[in-house]
């Protein structure tokens, strides 16, 4: 195999994925919403609100940033990777390349990781530092909370996005089906007892966030999984999806739309 | 030949908008289990409040846990999302709204096309349950007539105004893109992306007023009052004021921007 | 196998309907048209070429290989789609000069190459505008700007001459034409009949997933005997005329459609072409215009599905 070809290759689908998805009109939407949380905690600290202190910014981060806003920026993004070019009749032009199938689903991937990170980080380290800021704390003081924090957005944005990617591969309409996953079954999910919350996503990042956070609205959430054991589901579960997603990729036959 | 008149013509829009929408099973999955799932659970949780020893007394206050029934909601933003996001941008994005403008139909008589397709459906699960629940329950004799006909008329006027709220935001939502799945997304994120931090926000700032910001909130506020229900966190008569502003606010956008589109070809 | 593409007893079903049925044909060197009406196949045997498309059954090979799941392959090859989507917010030559570094082109020289071909199709002055400001002439121009950028053996252009402007027409055809002299294969499905018998000899006839004639236009015409060729011939003097042939046995009939007008219908075109001019200087007649209107493809393709 030619390396060189195939780093070229890879940082063209890469670079050319990150421009669309960040470049774009599109952007618009997702950012916005992705800065949600900058935006709450830049009104918390314009309205001088003395109670909002890095207790309240997790309470806030959890059910918005991790269950509506992460879910909804990777649903996105991941579901355009593959289908919106079936839909625009332009995977001919990927697909007459000398580039396996596979390897357009995995560089393409990669640049949704970047872009959706590019999105989704600032605006946690930014809330983080606004709340520190605004309680009078050191940056120093909570680096469990961002720590926890970047580390299940980049789980999650890991995890979603390969799920999301194999849903665009594997049905017609992955953005719906994916809203239903996503904010239907990932809220309700720990609400039904015993194991079945571990089938979910967001319980390995809620397990996470309790586990390295020393006070905050999980602690007492109903998790024995480790931060080890769940970023290594997390990863498996990724890993699984992108396999399943390549394999189904290499088999699709495109019947371009009329 | 004489043309069709004005009315014609919106009904030849909305019957094959319609038609189509009752080929996708998508759409009659969502509007056959939504309207059996929420007037199900309305019919049920109100009969067995009513049938529950030691109770207060039997009255329109009793039809509130129907409206406030989160099933509703769920599935009002299901079918807004299915059937709502695509009506018009299939449209742009087939360029069947060339053929459409090209046609002496007005882009008013257009929207109000596409919103006699939206409502009717969205109302299934909106305002059927409300309605239908107080008039099983009269009829059935666990309510007074009188009780449950007030009902029935309060519950059409509250569910048409979620109804009416959900369509317009999808509708607008549907009018700026040609991709319908985001328009989708789109009501979804209005929902939950509202919803959930103004909950979260009334929880940790104790300040009400923040509930005012999600739709579901200010319908229940209005349901409270409309039904007699004890009263909740926000007043009701702002939250009036949002849901039907916003209503108008996002149907006059639509409008608008309906009047300024140039469907570029080619 | 040994030609450019040679497919045999290809069947693809798209669910119920039959995309093509029993497909067998071969596609020479040069330029090949691929004519046939709407849904009769082309676009579904392009999707297989490229590999978008598995056969159902039957065997296809395109320059030897398989091209299912082949990614070798798809570095001798260019493809046209049929369809006007491009990415709309690259430049033109963003676009083109994307896919020459998919194709794993060193950046620079990627750039220069997506210049040339914008340059060879005629798009050297909007080579900075986003695509979709492109009208739909300079979307076909740019679609087989990135066919060709990179060198292909082989070119399939799906319809590339549809919505075309005439100076995009011209354009197009030439390219195409100038491809095929420095050696290059060309299998191009086009409605525009008139066209594609400009530039090549070389047809086949598809109609309802079936390849129905293959090769010469000329000699599938002649094939044809059970249709007699139709020659329209400008004369003052029809009748004098048509008593002058009629001593040619071939002759099938005799029409008079104008005052000035002779419609023969002949078995044997070449006899009659050979033996006309004689007859007409022997009895002192005038011909003032001659015409087939069978000699060309959109007679042949009438005549073959009825």
């Amino acid at each position: 195999m030619d390396v060189m070809r195939a780093f070229r290759q890879a940082r063209t689908l890469i670079v050319v994925t990150v421009r669309y998805l960040l470049g774009t009109r599109r952007v618009i939407p997702t950012a916005l919403l992705a800065s949600a949380p900058v935006v709450i905690a830049l009104a918390f600290a314009v309205a001088r609100i003395p109670t909002y202190d890095i207790l309240v910014f997790q309470s806030l981060m959890v059910p918005l940033f991790l269950q509506v806003v992460l879910i909804f920026v990777t649903l996105v993004n991941a579901t355009t990777l593959v289908r919106e070019e079936i839909e625009d009749n332009t995977l001919p032009y990927l697909m007459t390349r000398p580039i396996s199938k596979p390897a357009i689903a995995v560089y393409k991937y990669v640049g949704y990781l970047v872009a959706v990170l590019v999105l989704l980080v600032p605006p946690v380290v930014l809330a983080y530092a606004v709340t520190e800021g605004h309680s009078g704390d050191p940056m120093t003081a909570d680096l469990d909370v961002l720590g926890a924090l970047l580390l299940t957005t980049v789980l999650g944005s890991v995890a979603y996005g390969a799920l999301f990617l194999f849903l665009s591969v594997l049905v017609r309409k992955p953005l719906a089906v994916g809203l239903l996953i996503g904010f239907v079954w990932e809220s309700v999910v720990s609400s039904f007892p015993g194991d079945v919350p571990k089938i979910s996503i967001i319980h390995y990042l809620k397990s996470i966030i309790k586990d390295l956070v020393a006070v905050g609205p999980l602690t007492n959430y109903t998790s024995d999984i480790s931060t080890g054991i769940a970023v290594a589901v997390l990863v498996g579960f990724s890993i699984a999806m992108l396999v399943l997603a390549l394999f189904q990729f290499q088999q699709m036959e495109f019947r371009q739309k009329a | 030949m004489p043309l069709l008149d004005r009315r014609q013509r919106i009904r030849a829009i909305v019957t094959t908008g319609l038609r189509r929408e009752f080929k996708r099973p998508a759409a009659i999955i969502a509007i056959g289990v939504g309207t059996a799932v929420t007037s199900l659970t309305a019919i049920v949780t109100v009969l067995i409040a009513s049938l529950a020893p030691g109770g207060p007394p039997l009255g329109l206050s009793f039809f509130y846990s129907a409206a406030s029934n989160p099933v509703i909601l769920f599935f009002v933003t299901l079918m807004a999302s299915v059937v709502g996001s695509g009506l018009i941008a299939d449209d742009i994005d087939s360029m069947a709204l060339t053929l459409y403008l090209s046609r002496p139909i007005s882009q008013a008589d257009y929207l109000i096309a596409k919103a006699a397709i939206l409502v009717p459906l969205v109302s299934m699960v909106a305002v059927l349950p409300l309605v239908l629940t107080p008039f099983l329950a009269a009829i059935l004799g666990f309510f007074p007539w009188d009780i449950g006909l007030e009902a029935m008329g309060v519950g059409f006027l509250v569910g048409l105004l979620l109804t009416m709220f959900y369509a317009s935001i999808s509708l607008f939502l549907s009018s700026i893109t040609r991709r319908k799945s985001y328009a989708a997304a789109g009501v979804f994120a209005v929902t939950f992306g509202l919803t959930i931090p103004a909950g979260i926000l009334w929880d940790v700032t104790q300040n009400s007023a923040l509930l005012l910001l999600s739709p579901w909130e200010d319908y229940q506020a209005v349901a409270r009052a409309a039904f007699g229900a004890s009263a909740g966190p926000i007043d009701w008569p702002a939250a009036l004021v949002i849901l039907l502003g916003s209503t108008i606010l996002a149907a006059f956008i639509t409008y608008m921007r309906m009047k300024a589109i140039e469907v570029v070809s080619g | 196998m040994s030609d450019v593409v040679e497919t045999i007893g290809v069947s693809k079903w798209y669910g119920e309907v039959l995309g093509l049925n029993t497909f067998t044909a071969s596609f020479g060197p040069g330029i090949t048209g691929l004519v046939g009406p709407n849904g009769a196949g082309k676009s579904t045997l392009f999707k297989l070429l490229i590999g978008q498309l598995r056969a159902d059954q039957g065997a296809l090979t395109m320059l030897g290989e398989n091209p299912w799941n082949n990614v070798p392959l798809k570095r001798r090859l260019g493809y046209c789609p049929e369809h006007n989507q491009l990415y709309g917010w690259l430049t033109g030559q963003q676009f083109v000069e994307t896919l020459l570094r998919l194709d794993g082109m060193p950046t620079t020289q990627a750039a220069r190459s997506a210049k040339d071909a914008l340059e060879i199709v005629g798009l050297s002055n909007v080579r900075h505008r986003p695509t979709r400001t492109y009208s739909r002439g300079m979307r076909q121009r740019a679609k087989l700007a990135q066919a060709l950028a990179h060198d292909p053996e082989i070119l399939i252009l799906d319809e590339p001459l549809s919505g075309a402007d005439p100076l995009a027409r011209v354009h197009i055809l030439r390219t195409i034409t100038e491809f095929a002299r420095n050696g290059g294969h060309v299998l191009m499905s086009t409605h525009v009949l008139y066209e594609i018998e400009r530039i090549t000899n070389n047809i086949v006839l598809i109609h309802n997933g079936k390849a129905i004639a293959t090769g010469d236009i000329h000699a599938i015409r002649a094939l044809i005997d059970e249709h007699p060729h139709a020659v329209r011939l400008v004369t003052p003097r029809p009748r004098d005329l048509a008593q002058a042939l009629a001593g040619m046995e071939h002759i099938v009939s005799f029409e008079f459609p104008a005052l000035d007008t002779l419609l023969v219908r002949t078995r044997k075109p070449d006899s009659f072409y050979k033996e006309l001019p004689k007859i007409v200087v022997d009895h002192g007649l005038e011909v003032h215009g001659l015409e087939s209107p069978d000699d060309s493809l959109e007679a042949v393709f009438r005549y073959l599905v009825g």
